[in-house]
């Protein structure tokens, strides 16, 4: 071989080698490279889907927190839909029950100061023609009153511990009658009415339940006005002893008055 | 003093002059004008806060953002459950009103809004909301008014004061021009709760008036909101009782109500508007 041509396979050789070993490295180590690869791309992927994934959940957070606020706000205002609806069930089934034509109607406001004498109720003669003055207004538990005057779209209720009103009554057991008035003394926050007119002789006792009798003509017979509370003594009588006196607990507690019925008549 | 400072203090007694001159509803429309008027200050300073809250979440680490995440999950679904049973009981005692022929049951709705700013002079008095008469519904825009109730989940915050285009004025329960019915929880007893208007011993108070002397209240009773106002609805927490006195005014208990939470804190609020 002659010299020259020896050297150009040399550098031939020099030139092809490095390509010759990468080819046959890309060849041999591929699979190595791929792997290293794929790793790199998939932790870069991982990072970058990791602070997607934080960057949503603190967005939820927030948009949780503000949903929960608002869901929490509701609960507390609908908490009171509980008592309401066993109060809407005892009123319904008193309604059914009931042989009188009875209008639905709810307490709108009372006077803070005599709140025990008067009160608001969101029904006027505009709502219902035949609302007229001294009709009687119950709930399923008893009496409470009855209307005073008349508005367009509200109307006054007398509360049965007015002086103002008076009611016909009768008592369970001895079927005496007698007149029920309000104004009775004011024990601790409830004020009572006073039952008279009730013969000297009469046999009482303290417990004992009063009835509406009918006689007056403006309530019907046989609504729950209340208990005897208290047989006054005849010394401190207000009609010189001529008839016995009571003092009565009303048969609802007046202070909580919401939802009540005007009685319209017969059915 | 100089004829031009003289001039300026003509100028500035014929300005509070004309103020204090005007009738209450226009000085109510002045008010509601100045009110639009320094809403974007309002909102920039807003939007400032609520970029320091971000702030402060995302610096939650994967960990901690997930434990919250949870949190808030398990208390939703809580929430959520308990709103269900009581939409239904909302759906039932409709039919109940209109069996029992009721006239105009009333249908709450709650906006809600978030605290902008407080009034700068009289911290504890009143808290500006960006809710205005703009961002509504044409229903909620018809009702939209001075003296809607606005609470939180904690209870009674106050009613709307001075209301704008886009923010309102709340005024709260501690301050003396916020008057709504109130019930005591154990002894049933009614009354009217008035703010303090000032601060003493640095918490803010408000008061229940008209209960009489021969009340047994206890002290830490708590007490609701009555409905009798035709204001709030009824059975919301206002706070509890922290002194009672015998008045020597009138016959009545002079009774102190520390607020149901910490009135600096109030964020996110509700408006209550009734679409009956």
């Amino acid at each position: 071989m002659r010299r020259g041509q020896a050297s150009s396979i040399h550098v031939f050789l020099m030139v092809i080698s490095p390509f010759a070993a990468l080819v046959l490295g890309y060849y041999l180590h591929w699979t190595y490279v791929k792997t290293l690869g794929d790793t790199t791309t998939t932790f870069i992927s991982d990072v970058d889907d990791g602070l997607e994934t934080l960057k949503t959940l603190q967005r939820e957070v927030i948009r949780l927190r503000k949903e929960n606020t608002r869901i929490a706000t509701e609960n507390i205002y609908y908490r009171n839909l509980t008592g309401e609806n066993s109060r809407l069930q005892e009123m319904l089934l008193f309604k059914n029950a009931s042989p009188y034509r009875l209008q639905a109607c709810k307490v709108i406001g009372r006077k803070q100061e005599s709140w025990w004498s008067t009160l608001q109720v969101n029904i006027g003669w505009e709502d219902e023609a035949g609302m007229t003055r001294d009709l009687p207004v119950v709930s399923p538990r008893g009496v409470v009153g009855k209307t005073g005057e008349i508005y367009a779209k509200t109307s006054e209720v007398i509360l049965m511990v007015n002086p103002n009103c008076k009611i016909a009554a009768t008592l369970e057991t001895t079927r005496e009658h007698g007149i029920v008035i309000g104004g009775g003394s004011r024990t601790k926050s409830q004020p009572q009415s006073k039952m008279t007119f009730i013969p000297r002789g009469v046999e009482l006792g303290v417990g004992e339940r009063v009835f509406t009798s009918g006689a007056g003509g403006v309530f019907p017979p046989g609504l729950f006005l209340g208990t005897v509370a208290l047989i006054k003594p005849l010394a401190s009588q207000s009609n010189f002893g001529l008839y016995q006196e009571l003092l009565i607990d009303p048969a609802i507690d007046l202070t909580q008055l919401e939802e009540l019925f005007i009685v319209m008549g017969a059915k | 003093m100089t004829f031009k400072r003289f001039l300026l203090l003509i100028a500035f007694a014929l300005f509070l002059g004309f103020c204090l001159t005007r009738s209450s509803e226009e000085h109510l429309r002045l008010r509601s004008l100045t009110l639009q008027t320094l809403s974007p200050l309002f909102y920039a300073v807003d939007r400032f806060s609520s970029l320091s809250e971000k702030v402060d979440v995302n610096l939650q680490t994967p960990g901690s953002a997930q434990t919250s995440f949870d949190m808030l999950v398990d208390e939703n679904q809580k929430l959520s459950v308990e709103r269900e049973k009581m939409l239904v009981m909302a759906k039932e005692n409709l039919e109940l009103r209109k069996k029992l022929s009721f006239r105009g049951a009333p249908q709450f709705h709650l906006i809600g809004c978030h605290v902008i700013g407080r009034d700068p002079v009289s911290w504890w008095n009143s808290v500006y909301i960006n809710r205005g008469t703009q961002d509504h519904r044409s229903l909620e825009k018809a009702i939209y008014r001075q003296g809607l109730p606005v609470i939180s989940p904690y209870g009674v915050v106050g009613i709307t004061g001075v209301v704008s285009e886009k923010m309102s004025e709340v005024i709260l329960i501690v301050n003396e021009n916020c008057q709504f019915a109130a019930q005591l929880e154990e002894c049933r007893e009614q009354g009217i709760i008035q703010g303090e208007g000032s601060v003493r011993e640095g918490n803010p108070q408000t008061r229940m008036r008209y209960i009489p002397k021969e009340t047994p209240v206890k002290i830490g009773e708590k007490v609701f909101t009555s409905g009798l106002d035709g204001i709030f609805p009824p059975g919301l927490l206002v706070g509890k009782v922290l002194d009672v006195r015998p008045s020597i005014k009138d016959s009545y208990l002079e009774i102190t109500i520390e607020p149901a939470f910490d009135l600096a804190q109030l964020t996110e609020l509700f408006i209550i508007v009734d679409e009956s």
